[in-house]
């Protein structure tokens, strides 16, 4: 029901109406910000991607298929292939650790706390998941995060990564096994 | 379902069953319900989807705005295109060359629309009357005798 809607306001955007457009952007805007923001890890420039993901939305929208993918695969492939490309512009991956974005508990935390020795704890250990989602390769990074964070279904994963539905599940083991090491004791011991 | 997929399993996709592969969940369920090493591996590997899920990204206040932005100027930029393009059909379509070849009627027809145009405004809008044109001059003439019998008297 709501991927026909979908469907049907995707089809009013191609036809450059504004309104249907402000509906898909509300639906899904946060969904693909935290998923370029964690693969490039600099909200900055994860934001300009972002905004290049909704304008090809503005100006593509007839190269939708709706019966081929849902919307926000298709959405997600785009965001996919724009960090691919951002990586190979920029030649750059793993950020430096100052620059990573800014979750909801550090802005909370700069705005004061109650608590600052338990929030402190609880940044540093964010600062950690950031740190070493930033280690992996990118393709690792791209399916954990899609996997794990964005709700994509394993067959839309691999369709998005291009590659076997085997193969995105070797890409998350070894991805896992890899955070694991870095984030939990079990890992490091 | 058996161990060595129900581990891959886990490796792979995490420790909550929500995040499974829709094909394996229900029998990877049931797995994990009678089978007690099942259990130590997921109780092995907790830790580390805790983790992940304490990482939260905020969300920018100003992107929902700044897209919208873009979207209007792109929309401004699209109908100044559309109307270059307008103007530049109709300028190929007046010229002498179409699809490869070359058409003179094109042109001609271009070069008649002003004569049909005068021919138009022509036959439609009205000039003042001979007769009207008759009368001034025959009154000119009436002065110019009257002036010259004043004279001659």
């Amino acid at each position: 029901m709501v991927e026909t809607s979908e469907a049907a306001l995707v089809k009013l955007v191609a036809r450059k109406n504004q309104a249907a457009f402000k509906k898909l952007l509300n639906m899904h805007l946060s969904g693909i910000n935290r998923y370029t923001v964690r693969m490039i890890g600099n909200a900055s420039n994860a934001e300009d991607i972002t905004q290049e993901v909704f304008l090809r939305l503005w100006t593509r929208a007839d190269s939708y298929k709706p019966e081929a993918s849902k919307l926000s695969t298709w959405l997600h492939n785009i965001a996919h292939n724009l960090c691919i490309d951002y990586f190979r512009k920029n030649n750059r991956f793993i950020q430096d650790s100052s620059e990573l974005y800014e979750t909801e508990e550090n802005l909370h935390l700069a705005s004061g706390s109650d608590e600052p020795e338990h929030e402190l704890a609880k940044k540093t250990r964010d600062h950690d998941v950031k740190k070493a989602l930033m280690t992996l390769p990118e393709r690792q990074r791209s399916a954990i995060i899609m996997c794990h964070y964005q709700g994509v279904s394993n067959k839309d994963a691999a369709h998005i990564m291009e590659v076997s539905v085997d193969a995105l599940e070797s890409l998350l083991s070894r991805g896992r096994l890899k955070l694991r090491k870095l984030l939990t004791e079990d890992g490091k011991s | 379902m058996n161990i060595q997929r129900f581990k891959e399993l886990i490796e792979a996709y995490g420790t909550r069953s929500e995040r499974w592969p829709e094909a394996d969940r229900h029998a990877a369920l049931i797995f994990l319900e009678g089978d007690r090493d099942a259990i130590a591996i997921i109780n092995e590997l907790r830790t580390l989807d805790e983790a992940l899920d304490a990482d939260i990204v905020a969300q920018s206040t100003n992107l929902k705005a700044d897209i919208l932005h873009q979207i209007s100027l792109t929309t401004v930029n699209h109908a100044e295109k559309n109307r270059d393009d307008l103007f530049s059909k109709l300028w190929r379509w007046l010229g002498p060359y179409a699809n490869g070849s070359f058409v003179i009627w094109r042109p001609a027809i271009a070069a008649c629309i002003p004569l049909l145009a005068g021919v138009y405004l022509g036959s439609v809008v009205e000039t003042g009357s001979d007769d009207q044109l008759f009368e001034w001059e025959e009154d000119i003439y009436v002065m110019g005798l009257v002036s010259e019998n004043e004279e001659q008297e």
